[in-house]
């Protein structure tokens, strides 16, 4: 093996390794409905303005807001577990 | 016999008289002969007409017997349609309260559309420009709808059709047209044709509803109006986020892409982009952008956000010519205040021989809403006021010609009155800097809707 290549493979693993010990974090409790929807609405306040002005969530109806926060999610980047939360704070609105 | 004997005839008139008699007789004894029913045969006839008779009365019966059974046919039959015509009616009843359990008409669009899972967004606006250096002075209008389907939770399409108007005729772009797979919680792959993620403008700040002033900055100005940066780009991405986990709304996220590569409208030093459609070399660009959510919303400072990006690729079509960019991005919000500042550095290499052709770009911007201000409309308003700059070593001579500057600096004040969240009408003053005598003045205005 070439030295870039032992390179690459080992930061490979690395990555590999990251992901695992990550998703085992992320499946360590699962919250309840209250909780997403009050860490929802705090998080709308730290992630929905930073772009546009933060838009309501009774704007849009719980199917519009399934799209509408993939959209979001995937153009902002957000993390999986935030967009849940704001998923279930925003779709309660309607 | 007197009379008899009186009569005219009376003494000759008797053996007449016997003569007809006996005729008669005769006839009548003749006649019977030839009658059918010889006075001998009358018992059979009575026989046959009891026969008849009996015969008619049958039948008689009969038909009574048919008229009673036609008639309990007929009452069974409309009993038969009565249950029928009641079954319907419950059928129709049932059928009204399902029709009436789906309250409106736009419930059962949302049913559809939640089966098909299809979002329109987008944002569409009006407006006036008046530039004195480019000796403009004309109504503008524009729409861009977006196409949103989502088509699992993990699987979104989504296409933006850019409506423009242009000199004197209407052009439609596809802004972006990509499908976004969401592998796992920190990978999601994107394929088409995406805005740059490069800094933020682009793909974060562009759209009218969201850009708080009508301009953009210098160096983010599309295509051929002079920036130095292509939109968009056709290719493949992965992007996604990591929570810092110190604190609420902490986060690293990070873009990384592989597209057709940079392509520019001559081989002149200072050409424009253009969209690189069909990879016009078999080089590709490479891209990528980092950013930090660094103040974790509990902490009440505000939020920070930091970004760096950079966007590589060979240009040429016959030499291996890099075109090489990078920037750095940043935004400050606390409450009403808004500051945003990017800066980017361009250089496509050219032959041997020519200087490389270089660029480089910055805006800052800061915007404050009244939002505290207790009178009513005021606190709807926000000010806002940008710098931009932009410098490059060289132009076209078209460009020259058409009075771009290689040095051009933009001061504009914005004020905005915001009806809805995404509902703006903007005002705004721009002073081109440093002052030329006369041609340094714009007035724009515009009215922006993001649906
Ligand atoms: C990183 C910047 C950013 C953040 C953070 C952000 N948005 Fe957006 N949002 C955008 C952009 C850019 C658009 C315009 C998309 C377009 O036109 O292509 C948009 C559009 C929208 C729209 C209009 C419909 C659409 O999909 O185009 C809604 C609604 C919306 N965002 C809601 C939210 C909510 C809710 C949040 C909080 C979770 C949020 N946004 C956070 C950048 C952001």
């Amino acid at each position: 093996m070439r030295k870039s290549q032992r390179l690459g493979f080992g930061v490979a693993t690395l990555i590999l390794l990251l992901t695992v010990a990550l998703s085992a974090l992320a499946a360590e409790s699962e919250p309840t409905e209250t909780q997403l929807f009050l860490r929802g609405a705090k998080l709308w306040g730290a992630y929905c303005g930073q772009c546009h002005n933060a838009r309501s969530g009774s704007e849009f109806n719980r199917l519009e807001w399934d799209t509408l926060l993939l959209h979001m999610r995937v153009r902002a980047n957000l993390p999986a577990a935030d967009a849940e939360a704001l998923r279930v704070f925003l779709r309660s609105s309607h | 016999m007197s009379s008899l004997g009186n009569n005219k005839y009376g003494n000759r008139s008797w053996p007449r008289s016997l003569t007809l008699g006996v005729f008669l007789l005769f006839l009548s004894i003749g006649v019977g002969g030839l009658s059918p029913t010889p006075a001998g045969a009358e018992p059979d006839l009575r026989q046959e007409l009891e026969g008849l008779k009996a015969q008619l009365e049958r039948d008689r019966t009969q038909m009574e017997q048919d008229r009673q059974r036609i008639e309990q046919l007929e009452r069974q039959f409309q009993s038969v349609e009565t249950k029928s015509e009641e079954k319907n009616k419950a059928l129709e009843e049932k059928i009204t309260k399902q029709a009436l359990d789906q309250p409106t008409f736009g419930q059962y669009l949302d049913r559809f559309a939640g089966e098909h899972r299809l979002s329109i967004a987008g944002y569409g606006f009006s407006g006036f420009d008046w530039q004195e250096r480019a000796n403009t002075n004309t109504f503008s209008a524009g729409f861009e709808p977006i196409f949103l389907y989502r088509l699992s939770d993990r699987l979104l399409f989504e296409g933006d059709l850019e409506l423009k108007l242009e000199d004197t005729e209407t052009s439609v772009d596809l802004e972006y047209a990509q499908v976004d797979y969401i592998v796992n919680d920190y990978l999601t792959v994107v394929a088409g044709k995406f805005l740059l993620p490069f800094g933020e403008f682009i793909e974060r700040q562009h759209q009218v509803w969201i850009n708080k002033l009508v301009s953009r900055p210098l160096p983010f100005r599309e295509g051929d109006e002079g920036g130095l940066l292509p939109f968009s780009e056709l290719g493949a991405q992965v992007r996604g986020a990591i929570p810092l986990g110190y604190g609420e709304g902490t986060r690293a996220e990070y873009s990384l892409y592989m597209t057709n590569g940079p392509r520019f409208a001559s081989d002149e030093r200072g050409a424009f982009f253009e969209a690189n459609n069909t990879d016009q070399n078999r080089a590709k660009g490479y891209g990528a952008r980092i950013g930090v959510d660094l103040l974790p919303y509990d902490a009440g400072m505000g939020r920070l956000r930091l970004g760096a990006s950079t966007f590589d690729g060979q240009w040429s079509s016959h030499n291996k010519l890099w075109f090489t960019s990078w920037g750095l991005d940043a935004v400050y919000q606390n409450g009403p205040l808004a500051l945003r500042g990017e800066y980017l550095q361009t250089r496509r290499a050219m032959p041997t021989s020519i200087p490389d052709d270089k660029g480089e770009g910055w805006y800052i911007q800061a915007a404050y809403l009244l939002q505290a201000v207790p009178v009513p409309y005021l606190n709807h308003t926000e000010l806002i006021v940008r710098y931009s700059g932009q410098n490059q070593n060289a132009l076209t001579a078209d460009a020259l010609a058409e009075g771009f500057l290689r040095n051009p600096r933009l001061v504009a004040f914005g004020l905005d009155y915001w009806i809805a969240p995404s509902v703006v009408w903007k005002l705004e003053y721009d002073r081109d800097l440093p002052a030329k005598a006369r041609d340094s003045n714009a007035l724009l205005t515009q009215f922006a809707v993001g649906f």
